[in-house]
């Protein structure tokens, strides 16, 4: 009993784990630009797909090369997207900004299925299904390289907003992109760098979670509400928020499908995030007043 | 702060100006050298393009022999494809409609979804047009629509059969179910459970999941706690396909036995070792040694090199074949002559199977069960509703 | 912003609108094929269901992505009542008071919510609502969905159901102008532009939130009759949670807080895609490109650009005329 309990429990945190990695992006943009990016999870997908589709069956790039290159290919095309969306959009209603996300997830989905095919593809990763035994329990050894890796990405978030220079100028663009570029820092590259970070975030996201399933262009659909679900829960724009709020959602629905019912377990799991806000309306670790126009 | 009224006389200019931009069809009467035409309506874009891709190509090749035989009593065959975005009412009954008014097709192939050839059923009435689906709910030949045949086997026999394996053969008494929270995975359990019941089994546990759940620890750990002695799933491809390879990680004994999903290429491949002892109903297998899904291959082959045929593009492929058919006994060739003609059907042989026509619309009535070993589906029995 | 010479009163804004509709549906099932005529049906079910969500998102600056939901309880709740032996007009009725209710019941506790956690709760909303609508089988027959509903006998008829979808959407239309010029409608702006200030003067701002949710849930629930008799058909599927983003983009595509903006952007949202389909898989991409281009090109919304044309004419006629509206507008 106590062993399921146990086993549950680690799935949980897992699966959980995979949405705080998708939610720190959300958060990094949130924090930088003030943008909530609903294509986010479909960078999860591209990330997954250009690893996966062309950089692994295609190239054959051992694992490594191929991990770096992704990165950086996703990192190009994360500027690129701060570039072509987000600088046209910098003062344009909230709203609108928004909607352009939508159109670029619609878009990105469309052009995954026209350049890799609909067919899902898999991806063996460097453990493929090893499985390791915890505390007597079988957990895919991919899931504690989650966990891990994001540990890893939290503390570098954290150091790289909090501790450098480079943070501390995100930070003063994200309150107010005008006054920085009047002290001298270089927003429009500053901007762009926030957007590669978190795209490389995103694909690095993907990379891990694929050998956990498969590759497809909608991969990135429920990976999306499920971080946003998990930023909100924690608090939108805290670090640790996301974290938590992400761990918090996976053994939600990892405990509530075995406990309660798997059949109502979206209803089970939602459900309890409307009563959270019902009392705590800025999530969990959320100031009040977040919101900006 | 936008005022609503400043715009009012701008609406009704739009409104106005909208006309024109729409061109309306062209009605014109088909004369003998005029090309006939068939629609697919199928999911050709976003999560689910991947069937309609294979309807594209089951259908293109039946579609090309005929013509380079030079088509029906002189007229080509002309293919228009229509994307209804799989499970979407809205834009399957757009596609259906633009097949119809516009492209002016006699006959149909697809909507693949249970939830697109529903909301169709009155307009295939009404522009009097004959479908020919995969889709395989009960629901979809309960309609009493005399204008919806379907090329594959009803799960109401199906899973019916399924069942009866499991129970009688394979003498499983503590029986757990799973499915796709879909109109596919509910109607397909809805039958499994009747099909218990009517042998007084009751199922120990049911769990439901969804194309988006991609962990099933929790559910076969349930499952397992359970004691089952074996699963019955009912379920897509790739859900099959993580439930079995999650099992093999978690090392349960339980037997798991499903629809034809748990039999095709993208479970196993992403079963990987996991496939093995998987059982399921269907219809077909690649491996079959029989010769017509041997010369079948190699006609895919030839058609689309370095691919291989599924059940997919074989049934849409059969479908076509059975359009041309009626197309053959039809005159004139229109959607009331193809209609009539597909009913007169009462034994052709296609790759799958041989169809016969049955009052409420079905052409499939046998179908096989497989057994994964070493990775390839093995038919372990043929059965036959009759 | 006051009204200015081209604003016209609401008993000519009445005339033109219906004058509109009269045109429409005289010139469109001339004009058009069968299958345009439906697309044009779908587009005005869409405009209902997104001059609603103008209310709550537009004139309130509520972030609700519930839309969806509010469609869907209205479809099943005609559908359901009608086939409990009530006639057309009581089920209807039923229906668009079962869906406000529910808007109201989603209004009152999200109160303390804001932005972000607002748009996240009403999707959560959003979700919950389609799983209930699968997994409640005793109730709307699962995923499979109602057929054959009776309805007012028009089902797929789509050169008729277009008089009766004009009909109901001019209403819905002159409607929504009445609400925002009257005394609720400045009330609503106040909200919107400065809720403390607002607070200040005496607006009861909970009162007229739950108020938008409830007026904006009503048009959910009247578009999903609107569907419900042009289909004859419910499942699921119509009403999930992915769809309710297409109508916060037809809202943001038209223009926030413009009547004409819903118009607008329903129908390039509709129309587009289904004029794009010559390009077979391509399409959606395409589309969606387009959306960023015009999102791009104008943040205000295409009735920004309307107006602005408009604007710009005038001007050239009336060079006393000149004024800093399109600053206001872009603020707003």
């Amino acid at each position: 009993m106590l062993q399921t309990f146990v086993q549950i429990v680690l799935v949980g945190l897992a699966v959980g784990a995979a949405y705080s990695l998708v939610a720190l992006g959300y958060t990094l943009i949130w924090n930088a630009v003030s943008l909530v990016n609903f294509a986010q999870g479909d960078l999860v997908m591209l990330g997954a797909f250009v690893s996966v589709g062309w950089l692994a069956n295609r190239l054959g790039m051992p694992l490594w090369l191929n991990l770096i290159t992704m990165l950086v290919i996703l990192g190009i095309f994360g500027a690129a997207l701060a570039w072509g969306i987000y600088h046209p959009l910098r003062n344009a209603p909230q709203l609108s900004a928004i909607v352009a996300t939508l159109g670029l997830s619609m878009a990105l989905q469309n052009i995954a299925v026209i350049i890799w095919g609909p067919q899902p593809l898999n991806f063996a990763g460097p453990l493929g299904t090893t499985s390791v035994h915890l505390f007597g329990s079988t957990i895919y050894a991919q899931y504690l390289v989650i966990l891990a890796a994001l540990a890893v990405m939290m503390a570098i978030q954290h150091a790289l907003f909090q501790h450098t220079a480079l943070g501390r100028a995100m930070r003063a663009t994200a309150q107010d992109a005008e006054a920085a570029r009047l002290m001298g820092i270089p927003t429009a590259r500053i901007i762009a760098f926030i957007f590669a970070y978190a795209t490389m975030l995103a694909a690095l996201a993907g990379w891990l979670i694929a050998p956990l399933s498969y590759v497809s262009s909608d991969m990135g659909v429920n990976l999306s509400l499920r971080a946003f679900a998990a930023t909100i829960l924690g608090g939108f724009g805290s670090i640790p928020g996301a974290l938590v709020g992400g761990l918090i959602f996976g053994v939600i629905e990892s405990a509530g499908s075995f406990y309660i019912s798997s059949e109502y377990i979206d209803v089970i799991a939602f459900g309890v995030l409307i009563a959270v806000l019902m009392f705590r309306p800025q999530g969990i670790f959320g100031e009040l007043e977040l919101e900006r126009p | 702060m936008l005022h609503p009224l400043r715009f009012s006389r701008r609406s009704l200019i739009k409104g106005i100006a909208l006309a024109p931009l729409a061109t309306p069809a062209i009605l014109s009467r088909a004369r003998a050298a005029d090309p006939i035409r068939i629609g697919i309506s199928g999911p050709m874009t976003g999560q689910f393009a991947q069937n309609g891709q294979w309807m594209k190509s089951g259908v293109a090749i039946a579609v090309k022999q005929v013509n380079d035989k030079g088509g029906i009593k002189g007229r080509m065959i002309e293919v228009r494809i229509a994307d209804d975005l799989g499970p979407n009412p809205t834009a399957a009954a757009n596609a259906v409609t633009k097949l119809a008014t516009q492209d002016e097709v006699v006959a149909l192939v697809g909507p693949h979804y249970t939830p697109g050839i529903l909301p169709n059923v009155p307009l295939l009435a009404k522009y009097k047009i004959p479908c020919l689906t995969g889709a395989t709910g009960p629901v979809v030949t309960q309609q009493g629509s005399p204008w919806v045949f379907r090329v594959r086997l009803n799960d109401a026999i199906g899973a019916d059969l399924l069942v009866k394996y499991v129970t009688e053969d394979l003498q499983w008494k503590k029986i757990g179910l799973g499915y796709v929270n879909t109109a596919f995975g509910q109607s397909g359990i809805a039958v499994v459970k009747a099909s218990l019941t009517k042998r007084n089994v009751e199922p120990v546990l049911v769990q439901a999941h969804t194309d988006a759940t991609k962990d099933y620890t929790s559910q076969i750990l349930a499952f397992q706690q359970a004691g089952v002695d074996g699963i019955i799933v009912w379920t897509d491809d790739q859900p099959a396909g993580l439930i079995a390879k999650q099992s093999k990680t978690l090392g349960v004994k339980f037997g798991i036995a499903g629809n034809t999903a748990f039999s095709q290429p993208i479970f196993l491949g992403l079963a990987g070792e996991g496939a093995d002892g998987c059982m399921a109903i269907g219809e077909f297998v690649k491996d079959n040694p029989d010769e017509r899904v041997q010369s079948w291959k190699k006609l895919y082959a030839a058609a689309y090199p370095g691919d291989e045929p599924e059940l997919y593009a074989t049934v849409y492929h059969d479908a076509a074949k059975l359009i041309i058919a009626a197309m053959q006994q039809a005159d004139p060739i229109t959607g009331e002559g193809i209609q009539r003609a597909l009913t007169a059907i009462r034994d052709f042989q296609g790759i799958v199977t041989r169809y016969g026509w049955t009052d409420n619309g079905d052409m499939t009535h046998s179908g096989i069960i497989t057994k994964v070993t070493r990775g390839k589906p093995e038919i372990v029995k043929v059965i036959s509703s009759s | 912003m006051t009204a200015d010479g081209s604003m016209l009163t609401m008993r000519t804004l009445a005339i033109v609108v219906i004058g509109a509709a009269i045109l429409c549906g005289l010139i469109l099932p001339r004009s058009l094929s069968l299958y345009y005529l439906q697309v044009a049906d779908v587009t005005l079910i869409n405009i209902l269901l997104v001059l609603g969500l103008n209310f709550i998102l537009g004139f309130g600056g509520q972030m609700s992505l519930a839309q969806c939901a509010f469609f869907g309880i209205g479809a099943y709740g005609f559908t359901l009542l009608q086939a409990a032996g009530l006639p057309v007009p009581v089920a209807a009725v039923g229906a668009i008071a079962l869906s406000a209710m529910v808007g109201m019941a989603l209004g009152w506790p999200t109160l303390r919510l804001k932005g972000h956690y607002l748009a996240l709760c009403t999707l959560a909303f959003a979700l919950i609502v389609e799983r209930l609508l699968v997994n409640w089988e005793g109730l709307t027959n699962g995923a499979n969905g109602i057929t054959a509903i009776p309805g007012i006998g028009l089902a797929g008829e789509n050169d008729k159901m277009l008089w009766v979808l004009l009909a109901i959407v001019a209403c819905a239309y002159l409607l929504q102008v009445w609400i925002a010029n009257g005394p609720l409608g400045l009330r609503i702006r106040a909200l919107r532009d400065d809720p403390l200030a607002a607070q200040a003067i005496g607006v009861d701002i909970s009162r007229l939130k739950i108020m938008l949710f409830v007026i904006s849930a009503a048009y959910g629930g009247l578009a999903g009759i609107c569907y419900v008799l042009l289909r004859g058909y419910i499942s699921p599927d119509v009403f999930s949670w992915q769809s309710t983003f297409s109508y916060l983009a037809m809202a943001v595509v038209g223009g926030l807080g413009s009547s004409l903006g819903a118009v607008l952007g329903a129908i390039l949202y509709t129309f587009v895609p289904e004029l794009l389909r010559f390009m077979q898989e391509y399409y959606f991409a395409v589309f969606g490109v387009m959306v960023i281009l015009v999102i791009t090109f104008f943040p205000a919304g295409l009735s920004g650009l309307v107006l602005s044309a408009f604007r710009s004419l005038r001007r050239r006629g009336q060079s006393y005329a000149r004024s800093d509206v399109t600053h206001h507008e872009r603020a707003a």
